[in-house]
């Protein structure tokens, strides 16, 4: 039985499949170039996060180091004979990501409005009574605060990538 | 009619041309899937150096709190009995240390503002700073891009004047 759409006996030219194969495989190379493409990016991006999440627990880390052995390094630093922030080579997901710790030193200033105390009517509970003086800058300069950088480098199709996250650290001992 | 239905001729290069087509409306999709990939990465870094810087400069409060805690306690009573915020203007918002830039590696810049607040509890008899740092990403132009904020409190037992 004949059906309505395939009436013909006649099925495709060798031509036709000639030219069909053609363009089908014209239309699947780019396509095929692109995907591979893709999955390149993917693979780029996912060793980007990795390195952005190796940069974030190193650095929470850190924070955690005693103000004082705080110090640009690519060693790992110990403290009471364990390891309390792993630096170095570091083996994450098949990658080898390098991390190091830059450190670098800065003073602060801090401004306030002092009170005379020893105006006559002054009264510690009465803020009627204070008397406000002229803006004064507190500056300390060394041994106070430091910029804590973790550095995260890797090489991509010899290219070498970094990832920089950086915070504050304040000597609260001080 | 039934004639242009039946007339096999050049079918094949239709099949094969809409078949193209499907393929290529597939792969255009995955291509801008993927495009969309790097601006999220991004926004994680910027995030996590946001919330970093703001943690940093929470210590900064801290301890400008531990070297000059009367004059905040002066300019704060002084603001709470309506008696203007010079005072507090000058302890906080005019602070280059507690408000500031900074940019990274990739020089994005981000704005950093500090707020201390005293919270205190009559029940308990204890008192509270409130260090707030907020931590703004600006875009070239200096538009606000990204908002994160750090939230810290330092408890006090209070004494007696």
């Amino acid at each position: 039985m004949r059906s309505f759409f395939w009436s013909s006996d006649k099925g495709f030219t060798l031509t036709e499949i000639i030219f069909s194969v053609l363009i089908l495989a014209g239309t699947m190379i780019p396509i095929a170039a692109m995907m591979g493409q893709g999955f390149e990016g993917t693979r780029r991006d996912q060793r980007q996060i990795v390195a952005i999440q190796l940069c974030q627990a190193r650095l929470s880390q850190a924070l955690a180091v005693p103000f004082a052995d705080l110090i640009s390094t690519t060693a790992s630093i110990a403290s009471g004979g364990q390891i309390i922030l792993p630096l170095g080579d570091i083996e994450q997901e098949n990658f080898t990501f390098n991390v190091s710790l830059r450190v670098v030193e800065r003073g602060v200033t801090y401004s306030y409005l002092p009170v005379d105390v020893n105006v006559a009517n002054y009264a510690v509970d009465d803020p009627t009574t204070w008397v406000f003086g002229a803006s004064q800058n507190l500056t300390i300069n060394a041994d106070v605060a430091k910029i804590a950088t973790i550095v995260v480098s890797w090489v991509e199709r010899g290219t070498q990538q970094n990832v920089e996250l950086s915070t504050f650290r304040a000597n609260l001992d001080l | 009619m039934i004639n242009r239905i039946t007339n096999k001729s050049g079918m094949a290069l239709v099949i094969v041309l809409v078949m193209s087509m499907f393929l290529l409306v597939i792969a255009v999709s995955y291509i801008r899937g993927n495009a969309q990939n790097r601006p999220i990465n991004e926004r994680h870094f910027e995030r996590a150096q946001a919330d970093f810087l703001g943690q940093g400069v929470v210590q900064f409060a801290a301890m400008k709190f531990k070297k000059r805690p009367a004059e905040f306690y002066y300019a704060y009573r002084a603001m709470r009995a309506g008696l203007g915020d010079a005072a507090m203007r000058a302890y906080l918002s005019d602070d280059t240390t507690l408000n500031g830039e900074f940019t990274d590696q990739v020089n994005q810049r981000y704005e950093y503002s500090t707020q201390m607040q005293l919270i205190t509890n009559k029940l308990y008899e204890t008192d509270g700073i409130r260090i707030q740092v907020t931590v703004n990403q600006l875009s070239e132009t200096g538009t606000v891009v990204l908002t994160r904020v750090q939230e810290h409190v330092i408890e006090a037992i209070r004494r007696p004047l």
